[in-house]
């Protein structure tokens, strides 16, 4: 992976038929004093090359122990059980040892989480955090590794690349520092950028920039990239398909247009119309959710958002409804409820 | 603001706040000040919400916080239903301030841990000599939606976030007050919760007669609760509008930036929201095409001269170095600050 990030070189074939990421049936309970906390709870997907998955769910839905858990990050130990397979280009990453982990994430899968200030080291200077990755798993010299870190800063949009690499991370704004955690993770050219709330820490015209750095990017280097965040509207747009979750499991998971013109499952719907929205007049009255999400150490039996669910039957606090794709509908989309919504004739689609 | 003036404000018997070239700054060491808040007017009527928009150091919270007198604002002057606050001795304006209540960020640390309920509600009451029935903290808690009966012995960290910020309000309301500040209440809740709060500030305002100052970065929230917008960059006003007409007929080029930053779900099924895109990116200048000159924010220690968006701004020219650009009415309720645009 010596090579650089900036030709398309590292892009794999068009119409690559193995999916470059394959979750199996993932799940990982944390365990607390309380009990075992089931943060996600069986969730499989895959994910092409150079695709965008989007994840969306609220606080606790499990959305970022997902992205940590596909990434590596959490793997059974002392304080949680993972079991289930995430296969990265066939590879088992939950099988790999611990040094096994740490080249690959040096090198396939790259990681950009939400505080850009806690993910870089407050005294050490923006140039090292670059060089590190590039000496440790690319092998190049010092005085290539530091030509090469500067490239990635101009890749990314720094202005004056030269001069940040001998700067701290304090001197940096929030947008830059983002910028450099991203350059981070394209360090030796990933296949895989996993991008945790990267922009929930900061403002909407910075927030705008990044996201449309991370599209540039990918259309460049061709990675596939993983987005997690609460905001629906963040992902709209930025993502192929999407991935709802609530509970530890996936709801809804569907092409991003389609979902977002026609919620299926109950709860994007309301998580949908939940939203305040511009083109909406003043004062228009929110539709809330009622109610709190699960407790995770003793979820509710049958579907989990049943209780909050304004569709719920008998059937549904009995019977766990599978994520299963609907008879004679469309083949990409698939959700988990017993009384969906019934799809609105939105634009003659 | 990004000019200085006051074409805004509006003269009349129902205002119930009015706020006066608000300057606020404070020591950054080594002799430089941060100029938080430059010569900024704005006036609340009665039963009106005006929402304050901008982003992080636009200076929209210390505006905020001026108006409550935390702390008392450098220069200018805030009066409340014809009281000057700013000047008043600690113990007549402490009896004063009482009739704004504020609603803060992060509503868990904004309660004590170790209270509970029913005293952090009634606890304002208290602090003036009265102590509430428990017929009227009752009747506060249920009017912020929460059962007496469940929460009256808890303490906060046995509360969800949303239930919390339920607290804050209930205990705002104990006060009787005549306007509400709200600063970023939203802004730590997830979307669900987020919706009930904002449902239930809305029933509040109605029910309780109240005005409201909403502090928020969040376009869409803002444009949802407020009557009237003002956008904040750096100290200073851009654009005052009616909210309804924010997405639709916004001027500044820093609005117009806000609004094309805006990521929206579902445009191309809703044609409403296509003209709305339409229209706040669409620009004489072709503004978002040309998109920012710089990325970065300039430093509030030493702000531009000038209009002080003119080092992000692709419209600038010289004039905006040279001259700072004043509010000046541009349509019904629509006030701007631009030298470039609505001319």
């Amino acid at each position: 992976m010596s090579q650089s990030p900036l030709p398309a070189d590292t892009r794999p074939p068009a119409g690559d038929p193995a999916p470059l990421l394959v979750v199996d049936d993932l799940r990982t309970e944390i365990h607390t004093r309380r009990g075992d906390m089931k943060a996600v709870d069986g969730v499989s997907l895959t994910l092409n090359a150079g695709e965008t998955l989007g994840i969306v769910g609220e606080s606790g839905s499990g959305k970022s122990v997902l992205g940590r858990t596909i990434m590596g990050l959490y793997t059974t130990g002392a304080t949680m059980t993972v079991s289930g397979r995430v296969l990265m280009d066939g590879t088992d990453i939950h099988a790999l040892t611990d040094a096994g982990r740490r080249e690959l994430w040096g090198s396939d899968v790259g990681m950009v989480f939400q505080d850009p200030m806690s993910a870089l080291n407050p005294v050490k200077k923006i140039g090292l955090h670059l060089t590190e990755s590039l000496r440790r798993h690319g092998g190049l010299s010092r005085a290539a590794a530091r030509a090469r870190a500067e490239e990635l800063l101009r890749l990314v949009g720094i202005p004056e690349p030269g001069r940040r690499l001998g700067q701290y991370p304090h001197e940096l704004s929030g947008g830059m520092r983002q910028r450099v955690v991203i350059a981070m993770a394209l360090a030796n050219g990933p296949k895989l950028l996993i991008a945790d709330e990267p922009t929930t820490a900061l403002d909407v015209t910075v927030q705008k920039q990044i996201l449309d750095l991370l599209g540039r990017l990918q259309a460049e280097l061709g990675m596939a990239i993983i987005l997690v965040s609460h905001n629906l509207q963040v992902v709209a747009g930025r993502a192929n398909r999407v991935a709802v979750m609530y509970a530890g499991r996936i709801v809804e998971l569907a092409d991003a247009d389609a979902l977002f013109a026609a919620p299926r499952h109950p709860y994007t719907e309301a998580l949908l119309s939940a939203v305040p929205r511009l083109h909406h007049p003043p004062h228009s009255r929110l539709e809330a959710i009622d109610g709190s999400p699960p407790d995770m150490v003793a979820p509710p039996q049958g579907c989990r958002f049943a209780p909050r669910c304004r569709y719920a039957g008998d059937d549904c606090r009995q019977v766990s409804p599978r994520l299963l794709s609907e008879a004679g509908g469309d083949a990409a989309r698939a959700f988990a409820c017993h009384h969906p919504v019934r799809p609105v004739n939105a634009g003659g689609s | 603001m990004a000019g200085t003036g006051t074409a805004h404000m509006r003269s009349g018997q129902d205002r119930v706040l009015v706020v006066d070239d608000l300057v606020v700054e404070f020591p950054a060491g080594r002799g430089q000040k941060v100029h938080a808040v430059s010569g900024v007017s704005f006036d609340l009527l009665d039963g009106e919400t005006l929402g304050i928009l901008g982003e992080s150091g636009c200076g929209k919270s210390s505006a905020g916080r001026a108006v409550m007198q935390l702390p008392s604002p450098k220069s200018g002057s805030v009066r409340l239903d014809g009281t000057e606050l700013t000047g008043l001795t600690p113990r007549t304006l402490r009896t004063r301030r009482k009739k704004m209540q504020m609603i803060l960020q992060d509503p868990v640390s904004s309660l004590n841990p170790r209270r509970r309920v029913r005293d952090l509600v009634a606890e304002g009451l208290s602090i003036w000599g009265t102590r509430p029935s428990r017929e009227q903290v009752e009747s506060v808690l249920s009017s912020v939606g929460l059962d007496p009966a469940v929460v009256w012995d808890r303490r906060p960290h046995e509360l969800s976030g949303g239930q919390c910020q339920r607290i804050c309000i209930a205990r705002a309301l104990m006060l009787d007050p005549r306007v509400l500040i709200c600063d970023e209440p939203v802004s730590s809740l997830d979307v669900s919760v987020q919706a009930q709060i904002l449902n239930l500030l809305e029933e509040t305002k109605s029910r309780y007669d109240l005005s409201m100052i909403f502090i928020a970065h969040d376009l869409a929230v803002v444009k949802n609760i407020s009557d009237r917008i003002m956008v904040m960059y750096l100290g200073k006003v851009c654009e005052v509008t009616p909210s309804a007409r924010l997405a639709g007929s916004a001027l500044h080029p820093y609005t117009r930036l806000l609004l094309a930053s805006v990521p929206e779900a579902d445009p191309a099924t809703d044609d409403q929201a296509a003209d709305g895109r339409a229209a706040g990116s669409r620009s004489p200048g072709g503004l978002a095409e040309q998109g920012e000159k710089s990325v970065e924010l300039p430093s509030p220690l030493n702000p531009p001269s000038g209009c002080r968006f003119r080092t992000r701004c692709p419209l600038a020219t010289d004039r905006c170095a040279a001259e700072e650009p004043l509010l000046r009415e541009v349509g019904d309720g629509h006030y701007l600050a631009c030298h470039n645009m609505g001319n």
